[in-house]
């Protein structure tokens, strides 16, 4: 150890060293507990609501409510991009039912979120997008719900049991204060590596200036 | 007695930006770097290497604290980022951003500190820092004492 100055005492070097690699070694191995194994992954409460990798380099966050009509034409913007660009991109749904304005937007994100739990969350919101003049104009949207549950093939049964169940709702309700916590107002709302913008035109901007600079704008 | 205090004191120090370092790290870096947007500070391309180094300097430089290794060293660097958390906090306060969060802890982490609640954890951690790096007794149980007779050079 002659590289080092007379003053820094070796064995100090070392100690630190290895503190440092055990620092290495305890993250990665609480990362290994979640999916995939190695990488710092969401929760699997979230990766149900996801697509692609989460180890990708451009993460899409969304703050969403299904009442919304512009929301509706994200989900086709970014597949299309994770369609252009194989393996690049990570899209994550968050819940933000701007209950003021839509009043049926809590108890859709409700289903969804159950649907989530079931692995059906996609084919659940695209009939929630897709469906959503028919819904919004019903009295009770229940009856509707559980029909589109059943067309996304789930167990409906355990579908109304976590509707009922007040955890459900506090769920979505914990996710909406996280999404004003963090000054999100409108939806959609996207985090695109961490970069707040409002609306699809600056997602879609953001998804082209990430792939012609690297970086997302 | 005394000691004893010096010792917990830089054990609790330690110990809560390990604990802060962790979660960050346990979860994707995209999580705190929405929390460092949150405050509109920082650029992009300095709040993505923020988001990345950061948890790692708190979980490090934390456990050379808490272990008492380069502990005055340790505790400066830690005293430093404890300020800028202050200063980041407080200009979020004065700006009256809405935030319900801190994001000290990462986004998903354990704990979720309203700016106001944190500031003041800060700055009682301000006064620890002080007590501390007056304290001689600060490198009792520790590494830097285990090594304080000088180590033979090869």
């Amino acid at each position: 150890m002659k590289f080092l100055p007379a003053s820094i005492d070796p064995r100090k070097v070392l100690a630190a060293l290895l503190l440092a690699v055990v620092c290495v070694l305890s993250v990665y191995a609480g990362r290994a507990q979640t999916t995939p194994p190695g990488v710092a992954s969401p929760s699997k409460r979230l990766l149900a609501r996801s697509k692609g990798d989460p180890a990708s380099p451009l993460w899409i966050v969304e703050y969403m409510d299904f009442q919304c009509k512009n929301c509706r034409e994200a989900g086709p913007v970014i597949d299309a991009a994770m369609r252009a660009h194989p393996g690049t991109i990570y899209y994550e749904v968050r819940f933000l039912p701007l209950m003021r304005a839509h009043r049926f937007a809590l108890k859709s994100a409700i289903y969804a979120e159950c649907a989530a739990r079931q692995g059906r969350f996609w084919p659940m919101s695209s009939l929630l997008f897709s469906r959503q003049a028919e819904w919004e104009a019903a009295e009770d949207p229940d009856t509707l719900f559980l029909g589109y549950a059943r067309e996304a093939g789930m167990d409906t049964a355990r579908l109304s049991a976590c509707v009922l169940d007040p955890a459900a709702e506090a769920a979505v309700l914990e996710e909406r204060g996280r999404a004003r916590s963090l000054g999100v107002k409108l939806t959609p709302t996207f985090f695109v590596n961490g970069t707040m913008m409002a609306g699809v035109q600056a997602l879609r901007e953001a998804i082209d200036a990430y792939f012609k600079t690297g970086e997302a704008s | 007695m005394k000691r004893l205090f010096y010792v917990v004191m830089r054990l609790a120090i330690g110990a809560m930006f390990m604990v802060s370092g962790f979660s960050k790290l346990a979860a994707p870096y995209q999580d705190f770097l929405t929390a460092i947007h949150a405050y509109h500070i920082l650029p992009d391309s300095l709040a993505v290497c923020v988001a990345f180094v950061l948890p790692w300097v708190e979980l490090i430089v934390g456990l050379y604290a808490a272990v008492g290794l380069w502990t005055r060293p340790a505790l400066l660097t830690l005293w430093g980022l404890n300020f800028v958390f202050v200063a980041g906090l407080a200009s979020a306060i004065l700006r009256k951003l809405p935030l319900e969060s801190c994001g000290c802890f990462g986004e998903g982490g354990p704990v979720h500190l309203k700016p106001a609640e944190m500031i003041f954890l800060d700055l009682a951690l301000m006064l620890i820092f002080v007590l501390l790096w007056r304290a001689r007794e600060t490198t009792a149980f520790s590494i830097d004492s285990l090594f304080s007779k000088p180590a033979k050079r090869v």
